[in-house]
């Protein structure tokens, strides 16, 4: 059920996922369930996660996310995180949260050149 | 009991003009209080009047104790009013607590002549009207002093702000000048200031200029690292910019590892190298078009 919360949505070889509001660690773990399986079917190059909706980040979020960037980079693709709020940014590493090697960027549009452009480039 | 105290209050209810008008005359001749500050008198007729006016309304409840309480709101808003013009007007707060405990020499000998053939009553409701005018002179200092700490609260925040300022010197780039030390406080202010127009303009790019940063510490070291670790977060990149010599000196003795961190020496290899990031570039135009 908590999966019909998450949209996986495929754009020519990147996977789009926008996380919904107030998502829980039910939904979290199940937001990483179907990323993975999309990653399967799809054989994407990229994954653009937006949190952008996201106004607490917890322990068990960040390491979820920075865990997913890592299977997702083990199935051949690269992990764009984006739109994370100031506030949640200053908590985080306030808490000393990472997100492990996920890289950032500050919107979808950028993260979406820079997949498109490494790609080309033919980098992993 | 209740009928003492409103003899006492009603002392203060019957005379009010007559003691009123003493009240002023006092203010005006007391020695530790500068007279002639009070120019035209308009104003110190109408203060006095109206102070002892809500004095009388809010004794007539039979409260001539506890100052803090309701009935005496507008006493203390009439303090309050009295403090601010006086001091505008140049009296010192030590001036205005005199002024007001003065009121309590010309209530008392009304006081005297109500209680004249009872001493021992008369004695203990001295002390009662003591008390209230001293208490009401002190309410009035605090209201004075707690005005001040607003004030003072104020432009602290207002340095903190001035201390910290954003600047976007290029498309999707910002930049951060610091001068002066680092403390947490200000660290705070800065990441929340620099995230807030990240995301508001855009940037990818800020460059945190320490030039003005006389030396730095292992703690204001490890707020910059915070700072950058927060904007990364965000997907921003942070060049450190202004690195002196005597700045890696100490950055490297220190044993602080700012590897993760671009540090560029000046703010001008800084800009070029967010140029270079968005993939812009500058040339000179050539003088021929």
């Amino acid at each position: 059920m908590t999966e019909d919360r998450i949209s996986v949505v495929r754009v020519r070889d990147i996977l789009m996922v926008t996380l919904p509001t107030d998502a829980d660690d039910p939904t979290i773990t199940a937001l990483q369930e179907k990323v993975l399986r999309a990653m399967e079917q799809s054989e994407a190059k990229g994954l653009v996660l937006d949190i952008s909706t996201v106004d607490t980040l917890d322990s068990f979020f960040a390491r979820t996310l920075a865990e997913t960037a890592q299977m997702v980079a083990l199935m051949g693709g690269r992990t764009v995180i984006v739109g994370m709020r100031p506030g949640v940014a200053m908590t985080a590493t306030q808490l000393g949260l990472s997100l492990g090697d996920a890289t950032t960027e500050l919107t979808v549009d950028r993260a979406l050149n820079l997949l498109t452009n490494s790609h080309q480039r033919g980098q992993p | 009991m209740a009928d003492k105290v409103n003899r006492t209050a009603k002392t203060l209810a019957d005379n009010e003009a007559e003691i009123v008008d003493a009240w002023i005359e006092g203010q005006r001749t007391e020695s530790r209080i500068r007279g002639n500050l009070f120019g035209d008198q308009k104003e110190l007729r109408q203060q006095s009047r109206e102070f002892v006016h809500e004095l009388v309304a809010a004794t007539q409840s039979g409260n001539l104790e506890n100052v803090n309480a309701p009935e005496f709101e507008p006493v203390r808003r009439v303090a309050a009013a009295i403090m601010d013009r006086r001091e505008q007007a140049g009296f010192s707060p030590f001036e205005n607590a005199v002024a007001i405990i003065c009121l309590k020499d010309f209530w008392s000998s009304h006081v005297q002549t109500q209680y004249r053939t009872e001493p021992e009553l008369l004695k203990r409701e001295l002390v009662v009207v003591a008390k209230l005018v001293d208490s009401s002179a002190i309410l009035a200092l605090e209201y004075a002093v707690k005005r001040r700490e607003k004030t003072i609260a104020q432009q602290t925040t207002a340095i903190l702000e001035m201390s910290t300022p954003v600047v976007q010197i290029w498309d999707g780039v910002l930049v951060v000048p610091l001068i002066g030390t680092l403390d947490t406080a200000r660290a705070q202010r800065l990441t929340e200031n620099l995230l807030q127009r990240i995301v508001a303009t855009g940037s990818p790019i800020a460059l945190i200029d320490i030039t003005g940063v006389p030396a730095i510490d292992t703690k204001s070291a490890q707020h910059l690292i915070e700072t950058v670790s927060a904007v990364r977060l965000l997907g921003g990149t942070v060049i450190l910019t202004g690195i002196r010599p005597a700045i890696a000196q100490t950055l490297v003795h220190l044993g602080i590892d700012l590897k993760s961190v671009l540090t560029r020496p000046s703010l001008a290899s800084g800009l070029r190298h967010a140029m270079d990031l968005l993939n812009m570039a500058v040339t000179a135009r050539s003088s021929g078009s």
